[in-house]
């Protein structure tokens, strides 16, 4: 039991038990900080793994998309501050066997499975080499992500504008009920346009 | 910290996100679910890069890929949250019954 | 060619009919009824001469054939000859009702005849055997609409046809044995098969022809019109017993017993026909006594071995025979009964009266005419094989002759107490006396055969020889004939007296000593009761399982209504609903569930890695 093990061990529960908790809290906001954790327990493994970019990566990645996703729980969620107990799930046992099934299938996977033992060699240094990968090799694999990501920027300004070019993007939607079945909580807003369609010809 | 450990710590957490990505019903926590699959997706390939890769930079790339592809997800996830926010004033899986026949 | 004989009157007769139905001239009738027969015995006659044969061949082993020889060829001569003048006689004395169809069956029956006695082979013989019994029957019954004469013709036609069995045992026995049917190769059986065809054939003729104990059938074939008797009785199916015994003699004489059971039987039936004719006061019914009596005396012959003699007494029986019965007919229908008391009391054409008296005499078998000669060459052949059969075969002839004055006094009484006109016939009484002239010259005529000459030819041309008379034999006969006669005058006496007493003797032998009860005490009664035990056990038993059958099978169907179509019913019901659930819960996919969806993509996903899994331990994917 070297330092990096105890840490690693350390690490892996948290990931594991953060990860757990992210499915039982009663608060969303709650819900995405621990999964932000799991997330920073695994980069920390992976700079003991001398993947060190990756893990920085992560951290940084993470803490961003993890704030951006608590936002989003404050803005949907009727229950962020986790006040009463909220347990949203269907199919639950389904879920469950799913998850230990595969957990118990790749577990067998890493017990018997026969992998050959090449660790790292001495004097690697992991971001340079990943660098030259990057820029160099496989600098298609790379380029196309950036534009992969680019055109889903684009997708997801499109996809979330007010204003699509066939109307109000919220036309002929009703708000939900206050109980299920109920009636609409809300109007739906009405058309400043008084319901005249524009057409716009392009 | 071994291979086998390693790839049990991954299974546990793809495992864990696969019962969210099943079970949750709000589309923000599904995601959830799903990041944690690619975490565990993402800890199995730097495990493999690291002990039985021979330090060869693909294994780095592929983890990269998975974040991109993580990102793309998240992004194109929230967008089709909002998105269906605006149509059904709802952020839950059932409300999305366009389907049913 | 020589078909020509039976099918020509079978063939005429069917033609003629629609013109008989239509005609009503009785003379028209008379001869051309008669006409078609005589051309029959015209036909024979050619035959004869220009040496026809005829043959029919079915197969290679059936193969049907008919022919003469000298015996059958005489029996054809004497078949139409008797036959022409009843059937004038018919059409010109019985009732207009009817009378095509009675005219047309006579004359089919002449035809049939003929065949009867030309077949030479089995097959032929018994096909026409059964047309005869068939058109008997249809004769006899020829008014049907009375219930009392349908069943006499039931009677008369069961009779016979139960020794018809004798023939086809015989048949059988010969086929199987010679693997033929021609009389030609029955000489081939061995000893223990001829036995047995000697006892069906036997049988057959003793039915046929009305020998005890057969013999009580002729009664009720009195039920038929007169010249249907007279035609029964004289040439055709009365005769056709002893025709087939005389054409198997020569065969049959190796049979131990054959010879002595035919003497015992026609000596018996000689007998008892006698006493029986004796005591019947029933005009027609004491001819019939007496036929069964003289066809006796021809069996007696035959057994005896002299076949020859057998056919000259059918042929002279034939002869008087006939017009005696013709006689009766007129008689009975002028006294509107046959019984002879009724009768004595009616006035008779006068011309009928010395005709009359030659046939009886005849029949009593008084010495100058032909029948007294065929009779005592009768006498002589039984004489032959034992003194005492000679003299019991004498007192028949005595019986014979008493009850032919019997029958000759009853209908011409010498009383004056007579009512009814002279002649109550109408127009047609000459017509109908024609015949029985005809056939009384014909009588006269035979009585040629006394002349040495004629009966040394006639027995030259038949291949045979007469035993010769001997005195004593002849004195005895005569002696019996003249005491019958004289005793037979006196019973008619006393019959038209009306002191006739009806003793119990008398009632007895007058009901064929009670042998129509006996039979049926002794046969039908049993055979009922047997029946009728039969049809019980065929009720409660073989009955019971049809009836089991029947209930398994109702269980059975009952059964298959519940389970199996129950099971038939439900297999493609639930298939059905399977198929429908089936379909629903396909459909329930469809709940636009996301999570549903990606469940289902789940499970295929892990479907794909055991496969391949799967793959890798069975070594696949090569």
């Amino acid at each position: 039991m070297s330092a990096v093990d105890i840490v690693f061990y350390v690490n892996a529960a948290i990931a594991i038990y953060a990860g757990w908790r992210v499915f039982v809290t009663d608060s969303m906001v709650r819900a995405s900080f621990f999964l932000l954790i799991s997330f920073l327990a695994v980069g920390v493994i992976m700079l003991l793994l001398a993947a060190i970019y990756l893990g920085v990566a992560l951290f940084f990645m993470m803490a961003v998309e993890m704030m951006v996703m608590a936002l989003f729980m404050v803005m949907f969620m009727m229950n962020p501050a986790g006040l009463n107990p909220m347990k949203m799930v269907h199919q639950e046992k389904v879920a469950i066997g799913v998850g230990v099934a595969a957990f118990l299938a790749l577990g067998a996977v890493a017990l018997f499975g026969e992998f050959p033992s090449r660790p790292v060699p001495e004097g690697l240094k992991p971001v340079v080499s990943l660098g030259h990968e990057l820029l160099g090799d496989s600098m298609l694999v790379f380029e196309s992500a950036g534009v992969t990501l680019l055109a889903t920027m684009i997708a997801v300004v499109m996809l979330t504008s007010h204003r699509g070019r066939f109307g109000d993007a919220n036309e002929g939607s009703q708000p939900p009920g206050l109980e299920p079945g109920g009636d609409p909580a809300d109007k739906p807003p009405e058309d400043e346009g008084g319901g005249h369609h524009h057409h716009h010809c392009h | 910290m071994t291979l086998v450990t390693l790839l049990i710590v991954a299974a546990a957490l793809i495992g864990i996100g696969l019962y969210g990505a099943f079970s949750q019903q709000s589309f923000v926590m599904l995601m959830m679910g799903l990041e944690l699959i690619l975490n565990g997706a993402m800890l199995a390939a730097v495990s493999f890069w690291a002990l039985t890769g021979g330090g060869a930079p693909e294994g780095q790339l592929l983890t990269i890929i998975a974040m991109a592809v993580m990102a793309i997800e998240m992004a194109m996830g929230f967008a089709l949250v909002i998105s269906v926010y605006r149509a059904k004033q709802a952020d839950m899986t059932e409300a999305l019954d366009g389907l049913k026949h | 060619m020589l078909w020509l004989i039976p099918l020509f009157p079978i063939i005429a007769a069917g033609l003629l009919y629609p013109w008989w139905r239509t005609t009503a001239s009785r003379p028209a009738l008379a001869v051309s009824a008669a006409g078609v027969v005589a051309v029959t015995l015209a036909l024979v006659v050619v035959a004869g001469t220009a040496g026809w044969t005829g043959s029919l061949v079915w197969s290679e082993q059936l193969r049907l054939a008919i022919g003469f020889t000298p015996m059958t060829y005489l029996a054809a001569l004497v078949v139409p000859l008797v036959a022409a003048p009843i059937v004038f006689y018919a059409a010109a004395h019985e009732s207009p009702h009817r009378l095509a169809r009675l005219l047309a069956l006579l004359v089919a029956f002449t035809g049939v005849m003929e065949l009867i006695v030309l077949a030479r082979d089995l097959l032929s013989l018994l096909m026409v055997w059964e047309i005869a019994g068939a058109l008997s029957w249809a004769l006899i019954g020829h008014e049907f609409k009375d219930r009392e004469r349908g069943r006499h013709a039931s009677q008369a036609f069961l009779t016979t046809r139960t020794g018809d069995l004798g023939l086809y045992l015989a048949a059988f026995i010969a086929f199987q044995h010679t693997g033929s049917l021609a009389y030609a190769d029955l000489g081939q059986m061995d000893p223990l098969a001829l036995g047995l065809f000697a006892a069906g054939v036997t049988l057959a003729a003793l039915s046929k022809s009305a020998q005890l104990p057969f013999a009580p059938w002729l009664f009720a074939a009195m039920s038929g019109p007169a010249p249907v008797s007279a035609l029964l009785h004289a040439a055709t199916m009365v005769a056709a017993g002893v025709i087939l015994l005389m054409q198997f003699q020569p065969i049959l004489a190796g049979v131990d017993w054959f010879g002595p059971l035919l003497i015992a039987a026609g000596l018996t039936t000689a007998l008892a026909g006698g006493l029986v004719a004796t005591a019947t006061p029933h005009a027609k019914r004491l001819l019939a006594g007496s036929t069964s009596a003289h066809y006796g005396l021809m069996f007696v012959a035959i057994g005896a071995g002299y076949p020859a003699v057998a056919l000259l007494h059918f042929a002279m029986h034939a002869l008087m025979k006939a017009p005696l019965f013709m006689a009766a007919g007129i008689a009975g229908h002028r006294a509107g009964s046959y019984e002879l008391g009724q009768i004595a009391r009616v006035r008779l054409p006068s011309g009928l009266r010395p005709a009359a008296l030659i046939a009886a005499l005849a029949l009593a078998g008084l010495v100058p005419l032909g029948p007294a000669w065929s009779k005592e060459a009768v006498v002589t052949s039984a004489g032959l094989t034992a003194p005492w059969l000679a003299l019991l075969v004498a007192v028949a002839g005595g019986l014979s002759a008493l009850y032919a004055a019997r029958f000759q006094g009853c209908l011409f009484p010498r009383s004056t107490a007579l009512t009814g006109p002279e002649s109550a016939d109408g127009t047609h009484g000459g017509l109908q006396r024609a015949p029985v002239y005809f056939l009384v010259a014909l009588v006269i005529l035979s009585s040629m055969i006394w002349l040495p000459g004629v009966h040394r030819g006639l027995g030259q041309w038949l291949t045979t020889s007469f035993p010769s008379t001997k005195l004593w034999e002849f004195v005895v006969s005569l002696l019996l004939v003249l005491a019958g006669l004289f005793l037979g005058r006196r019973f008619a006496a006393r019959e038209i007296s009306g002191s006739a007493q009806s003793s119990t003797v008398r009632t007895f032998l007058s009901q064929w000593m009670r042998l129509p009860q006996a039979a049926h005490g002794l046969i039908v009664k049993p055979v009922d009761i047997v029946a009728v035990r039969l049809a019980t056990l065929d009720d409660r038993a073989v009955d019971a399982g049809i009836r089991a059958s029947t209930r398994f099978t109702l269980w059975l169907a009952n059964l298959g209504s519940r389970t199996v179509e129950w099971l038939f019913d439900e297999l493609p019901e639930g298939l059905a609903q399977l198929a429908g659930k089936a379909g629903e819960n396909t459909r329930q996919l469809q709940s636009g569930m996301l999570h549903h969806y990606y469940s289902l993509m789940g499970i295929g996903v892990v479907a794909m890695v055991l496969t391949l899994i799967l793959g890798m331990f069975t070594g696949g994917f090569s």
